[in-house]
């Protein structure tokens, strides 16, 4: 037996020690986890805050409360042709720019970016060089305004990470009460869980010098948070 | 001169708590930061929790989770390796710290890796892997600000959340300037914000160079075989996307049954952290990259340690491992807030450091720290996890005094009372008795300047004595019907 394999079965063993080793203690463990997750499956588990539960008309203004509230700035578009433009005007006001690096997904690809003023752009992974990048979310839970990102093809995971100004747009169609709806609709929508599901709830942030709070630390240092309403 | 300089004038924990408790007092600078911090903390957590009124009942259900993760935990560890697996990742079981490091070290050099990135980690930090890494040639880079500061100055974190708590801007200025020592010596440094852009340009190179990615991870979910890491840097983020091996290093209590589990612990987690509503990056991974992914890394390993966990689960110590690691009981606790964390000698401070070190260590060497608590119960009422940590502090007191590894006259002490305790007729001869010795050592003036065994009390204040009209019992002003 290999190292692992030893300490696994020394580890399991004294666990299973401590809670019972016969069949019966077994198989009552067995069923008891099986229960949970049933009940989990129904829907049927901790209690839901309020805040995670709003009926649909109010999430909209709910998640943008909280986003705010968070440290993003949030930008609302009836019409997503309108996003290169959008990010141009936002770039301009902040006068900020640089290498622009779009998500390889093709509600961003069929855009006219080259129309909008906005200098280089190009589409793929983030990489050191990039200044500002777009990324689709593929949910959002109006509790605390925070957005769900799929790694993958259309949403590569390091242009949430490398760039200093990270715009996400979301539908708002996708706006959802809570965690669990926006995770559950993430999963769905990827076909089961990605290399990494990316919870993102404003810009990077750090308190670690005399717990003086400080945005940019090793991610961007501004979340813009471009709103499509689609409904 | 400061007790944590890192010049190597004075170790910052010598291990002996009352000199270095002592130390921490003394130390001005110290007592300037944690003045701040003990006001700062404790109110961000109550405002936060304000705006959230089912916070109780969510602590209830953390509870509940947590409990029901641990009392199947064999079965829960089974499915979670099993789902790693399905999604391509490997899963190490390691029993103590030294298979943990030898499993990590043989998981760098299949790769030959030469540097290593890091997000923070408690179970690094309980392994000595960063000393053991560095002894065998390959490089550990911290790249959470805080661990990145504390690393420079080759210090042990002070807060298992905030690890640079006990420094101020001017000390970390000197640090960046002593490190960095390819930029210009004169250049400014006074302003956070500046120190910061420095630290982020330095590390920006360290993070696309490294060979390993290496995170710690706040859950593991059995369901889908996901790791949870939680930041407000994303530099774990970044550490787990931009090499090309994640090597994830977790303890084994960590395990939540499903996601929508997950979500309620996170729902408590940086609210009694940090006072946020949610750490800004919430990252769930399952396995390496995908096929058709453009990044991420290629290999996931999943180094898994026990480390004294099955041990305490069946030593009366169960709750304790509910714990998620956020910090609430330290920023409210008087001693904590007194003495800053490293007078703790050890990676975990405050009350729940005070349960788990006797744990992972053993009592012998670690008996101070069950003693250096007041019981006053206000990390009890804070915990997201409503763990008893009052209770189990009194529970190694006991078996401390049941090993005799606390001192002789302590041991005497509770020896004489538990005897006059359990004889109440004594009992009431002997505190009568007493009460007349503090009344005449007292002369009249209703207090004591100085008494026999009470000198630690009456070198700063004196001493109440029993008035010279009554002098009676507080027995005997019960009977007589004085309750107040």
């Amino acid at each position: 037996m290999s190292t692992s394999e030893t300490a696994r079965a020394a580890i399991l063993g004294r666990i299973g020690r401590a809670l019972g080793v016969g069949d019966e203690d077994r198989d009552s463990r067995e069923k008891a986890v099986k229960a949970w997750r049933e009940n989990r499956a129904k829907g049927r588990g901790a209690p839901r805050p309020e805040r995670a539960a709003k009926p649909q008309p109010q999430r909209l203004a709910q998640f943008v409360a909280e986003s705010t509230r968070n440290g993003s700035t949030v930008i609302e578009i009836d019409d997503l042709a309108a996003l290169p433009a959008t990010v141009a005007d936002y770039l301009r006001g902040r006068n900020a720019g640089g290498p622009l690096r779009v998500a390889p997904h093709p509600d961003l690809e069929a855009l006219d970016w080259g129309g909008a003023e906005i200098g280089e752009w190009r589409t793929g992974p983030a990489t050191q060089d990039d200044a500002v990048s777009v990324s689709v979310a593929v949910a959002a839970a109006a509790e605390t305004g925070s957005l769900a990102f799929v790694a993958g093809p259309e949403t590569p995971a390091t242009l949430h990470v490398l760039p200093m100004h990270h715009v996400s747009v979301i539908y708002a169609s996708r706006i959802d009460g809570g965690y669990e709806d926006a995770v559950a609709r993430a999963r769905v929508a990827n076909d089961g869980m990605p290399r990494i599901l990316n919870v993102i709830t404003g810009p990077s942030r750090t308190a670690d010098i005399e717990q003086t709070l400080l945005m940019g630390a090793h991610g961007p240092q501004a979340e813009v948070v471009v709103v499509v309403k689609d409904r | 001169m400061s007790a944590s300089t890192h010049d190597g004038a004075a170790p910052v924990s010598t291990g002996d708590f009352s000199a270095d408790a002592r130390r921490a007092i003394a130390d001005e600078q110290l007592q300037t930061v944690l003045s701040r911090f003990s006001r700062v903390s404790p109110a961000s957590r109550a405002e936060t929790i304000s705006r959230l009124p089912e916070f109780e009942l969510l602590r209830d259900a953390g509870k509940a989770i947590k409990d029901h993760a641990l009392a199947n935990l064999d079965v829960y560890l089974e499915q979670f390796e099993a789902a790693v697996t399905e999604a391509g990742g490997q899963v190490h079981w390691c029993r103590d710290a030294a298979e943990a490091r030898a499993t990590v070290l043989q998981l760098c050099r299949d790769v030959g890796a030469r540097t290593v990135t890091k997000s923070k980690s408690m179970a690094t930090e309980e392994i000595g892997l960063n000393d053991y890494l560095e002894e065998h040639g390959i490089e550990p880079v911290e790249t959470d600000l805080g661990e990145y500061i504390i690393q420079l100055r080759k210090e042990p974190p002070s807060h298992i959340i905030m690890p640079a708590i006990h420094l101020n801007r001017q000390q970390v200025a000197d640090t960046f300037r002593a490190a960095h020592d390819h930029l210009p010596p004169g250049r400014k440094l006074e302003e956070p914000r500046i120190m910061l852009d420095e630290a982020r340009e330095e590390l920006r190179s360290r993070f696309l160079g490294a060979d390993v990615g290496m995170t710690g991870a706040n859950m593991l979910i059995a369901e889908t075989g996901s790791i949870v890491v939680v930041t407000n840097e994303g530099n774990a983020d970044l550490t787990m996307t931009l090499p090309k091996t994640h090597i994830a290093v977790s303890t084994i209590e960590k395990i939540v049954p499903t996601l929508d589990d997950a979500m309620t612990v996170l729902r408590l987690l940086a609210r009694s952290a940090t006072g946020q509503d949610i750490t800004v990056y919430s990252s769930f991974v399952t396995g390496p990259k995908r096929a058709a992914d453009p990044d991420g890394p290629e290999t996931f390993h999943m180094v898994l340690i026990d480390n004294g966990r099955s041990a305490m689960f069946d030593g009366g110590f169960r709750d304790m491992l509910r714990c998620i690691r956020c910090g609430s009981c330290m920023n409210h606790c008087p001693v904590y807030t007194t003495v800053g964390g490293h007078a703790y000698n050890s990676m975990y401070e405050g009350p729940m450091g005070s349960v788990l070190t006797p744990g992972l260590r053993g009592l012998a060497s670690a008996g101070d720290l069950p003693n250096a608590s007041t019981l006053c119960g206000k990390c009890e009422t804070v915990c997201p996890m409503k763990i008893p940590l009052p209770q189990l502090l009194r529970r190694w007191r006991q078996r401390q005094h049941d090993a005799r590894l606390n001192k002789p006259a302590q041991r005497w002490g509770l020896g004489v009372w538990s005897f006059l305790a359990r004889r109440a007729w004594l009992y009431r001869i002997v505190s009568r008795l007493g009460a007349v010795a503090l009344r005449v050592g007292a002369k009249g003036r209703g207090r004591l300047g100085r008494w026999p065994l009470a000198g630690g009390w009456t070198a700063a204040r004196d001493l109440a004595a029993p008035s010279s009209s009554g002098g009676e019992t507080f027995m005997a002003a019960w009977r007589r019907g004085q309750r107040r």
